[in-house]
């Protein structure tokens, strides 16, 4: 300040003797220098008088996957692997098959031509395989009778809904299970005992609150006598479709056939959807003393339109099962990115999800195709002059739109 | 005698050829990165250069374009392709030092129709203090001054 700005501004009354020295405002030179931050109240952290009782939570960072340092070397096929236990069986001793008649050498060279020559047929049907391995790799046994058990096939049990015939674990569609199967079943002791048959979906059990109480039963016949007819038993749970539910893939359907001496009464309800979930390995070990399990066959199903008629017949609606996937890990947000950000992609993650779905829907509606109009061919027809004027995100939205993302925004809606 | 046309005509082919510097971040002519001040208006004029390259959020965040992304991009990868033509978001400083450049006008908020970015002139979710030291509001939108743990459950977004 000059002597005479000095003089202008300040009355000669006040005036000191000497002319005051004034610097030039030296503030702005050290934000230029340190930044804005040099003149923040404290430089280190910033105060707020309005937020002093807040309290930072703990971040809860998501469990991490343990590794035991001991086991660390081994293959995941080794520390999958359940200790080997000699399975029981529960059931019958294996019958013993026909030995057929030892062939003479000539008719092992013959056979053995043949095979070279790529002319042995073998007829599969005439073929009795009782393979177990199928059953255990579904594991029928071990979801029916619980762990590390098993029995033989002992008694022919074929089952056929009309053309379907089931073997071990082919796969049916749920329409043609609607009616109840044809079932014979091959008589073992001349007349004496009784065959009790069970059809139980393994996979079926969709309460919530007894989710551990056991499977589904969707057909009961106790007390076949042997050699008899079906019809002859006495149907303690009737027939109901296996009802696979939209969304859970296959079920193992599974029926089981008991061998008893005397008629056994069996207690079990089944007067609505609810009550048919028995535990089969309970049941069986309440009367372990009267029933022997001797023959198994299975199949599988999946949903189809048949098993939500049968549901609305029954007054009940058909549920829809989804897949619940766990939301993407993202950083906690902070109001100024420290490192540069793609502004769009940033502020998107931490958008509510109900915000970006209602403008999604409201996109689609805008969209809605009429009957008549034809779809360009292109996924975005100006894409040059596009690619010029719109700025790059929002010309990739509209590319992600009818392109990669095509059936976020036209997939039916369910 | 040469007439004045051929002369300067001469003298022109004489002088070294001017090259046109490319404007980096070496060379910003001196009154670019000042606060001007129109004097016959007697107030800050806004600079006209943060104004061309950057664009304002209506929450206070400036968001500008890669720059150096037309840069020998045919030597540059797959990922950086795309990745350079985000527009960035800037740094608290960064926005504070833009925000000085600006007159009151540009720091208002501004409503356009059919704006490709209204889905952005609002933050959602964000834990840090609405007011500054001073108690002004650091966000943009104007609301009733009140605890943290209320604002937060009723106005989760500002």
């Amino acid at each position: 300040m000059s002597a005479a700005q000095y003089a202008r501004l300040v009355p000669k009354k006040y005036r000191s003797r000497t002319l005051p020295k004034i610097d030039r405002p030296w503030r702005p030179r050290v934000i230029a220098w340190a930044g804005p931050a040099a003149f923040y109240p404290n430089r280190f952290y910033e105060i707020d008088k309005w937020y002093k009782a807040r309290i930072d939570k703990p971040e809860k960072l998501p469990e991490m996957h343990i590794i035991d340092p001991a086991d660390h070397m081994k293959s995941l096929n080794e520390l999958m692997k359940k200790p080997e236990i000699e399975p029981i069986n529960i059931g019958f001793k294996k019958r013993e098959e026909k030995v057929k008649a030892e062939k003479s050498e000539q008719d092992r060279a013959e056979l053995e031509r043949k095979s070279r020559h790529m002319q042995l047929r073998i007829d599969i049907d005439l073929l009795s395989v009782e393979n177990l391995s199928v059953y255990r790799h579904f594991q029928v046994f071990d979801h029916l009778f619980g762990d590390n058990v098993f029995f033989e096939n002992v008694q022919r049990l074929e089952v056929n809904y009309s053309d379907n015939v089931i073997h071990n674990g082919n796969i049916l569609t749920a329409s043609s299970t609607v009616t109840r199967p044809e079932v014979t079943i091959e008589s073992v002791g001349n007349g004496k005992g009784f065959n009790t048959l069970f059809m139980v979906n393994l996979d079926g059990n969709g309460f919530e609150e007894k989710k551990n109480n056991g499977e589904m039963v969707q057909w009961v016949v106790s007390n076949i006598p042997d050699g008899e007819s079906i019809e002859k038993g006495t149907e303690v749970i009737d027939y109901l479709q296996p009802l696979p539910f939209y969304g859970t893939g296959y079920h193992r359907v599974a029926f089981v056939l008991f061998r008893h001496s005397q008629p056994v009464d069996l207690k079990l309800d089944g007067s609505t959807l609810e009550n048919r979930i028995h535990s089969i390995s309970e049941l069986y070990k309440s009367h372990e003393n009267l029933l022997t399990p001797s023959a198994i066959r299975f199949f599988q199903t999946s949903y189809d339109n048949s098993v939500k008629t049968k549901l609305h017949s029954l007054g009940l609606k058909s549920p829809l099962y989804d897949y619940e996937y766990r939301p993407a890990l993202k950083p906690d947000q902070r109001e100024f990115p420290e490192k540069p950000q793609p502004f769009d992609l940033y502020l998107d993650m931490y958008r509510d999800s109900k915000e970006v779905e209602k403008e999604i829907l409201e996109k689609r509606l805008s969209e809605i195709k009429l009957d008549n109009v034809e779809e360009p061919k292109w996924i975005d027809p100006d894409y040059v002059e596009n690619k010029k004027k719109l700025p790059a995100w929002l010309h990739a939205k509209i590319l992600e739109r009818k392109g990669v993302g095509h059936g976020k925004y036209h997939n039916d809606v369910q | 005698m040469l007439t004045k046309a051929v002369m300067t005509s001469l003298c022109a082919t004489r002088q070294a050829p001017v090259n046109v510097a490319a404007r980096g971040i070496a060379n910003i002519p001196a009154h670019e990165y000042h606060i001007r001040f129109d004097q016959r208006v007697g107030r800050k004029r806004p600079a006209q250069d943060v104004l061309d390259r950057f664009k304002r959020l209506n929450n206070g965040m400036w968001i500008h374009a890669h720059p150096g992304r037309h840069k020998l991009k045919y030597m540059k990868d797959e990922t950086w392709q795309k990745t350079s033509l985000y527009y960035e978001t800037c740094t608290k400083e960064q926005c504070e030092i833009l925000d000085k450049l600006m007159t009151p006008y540009w720091l208002r908020q501004k409503h356009y129709p059919n704006d490709p970015y209204s889905a952005y002139h609002v933050r959602h979710n964000i834990n840090s203090p609405r007011v500054d030291d001073r108690g002004n509001f650091v966000r943009e939108r104007k609301k009733i001054l009140m605890d943290d743990i209320t604002s937060q459950r009723f106005f989760p977004d500002c």
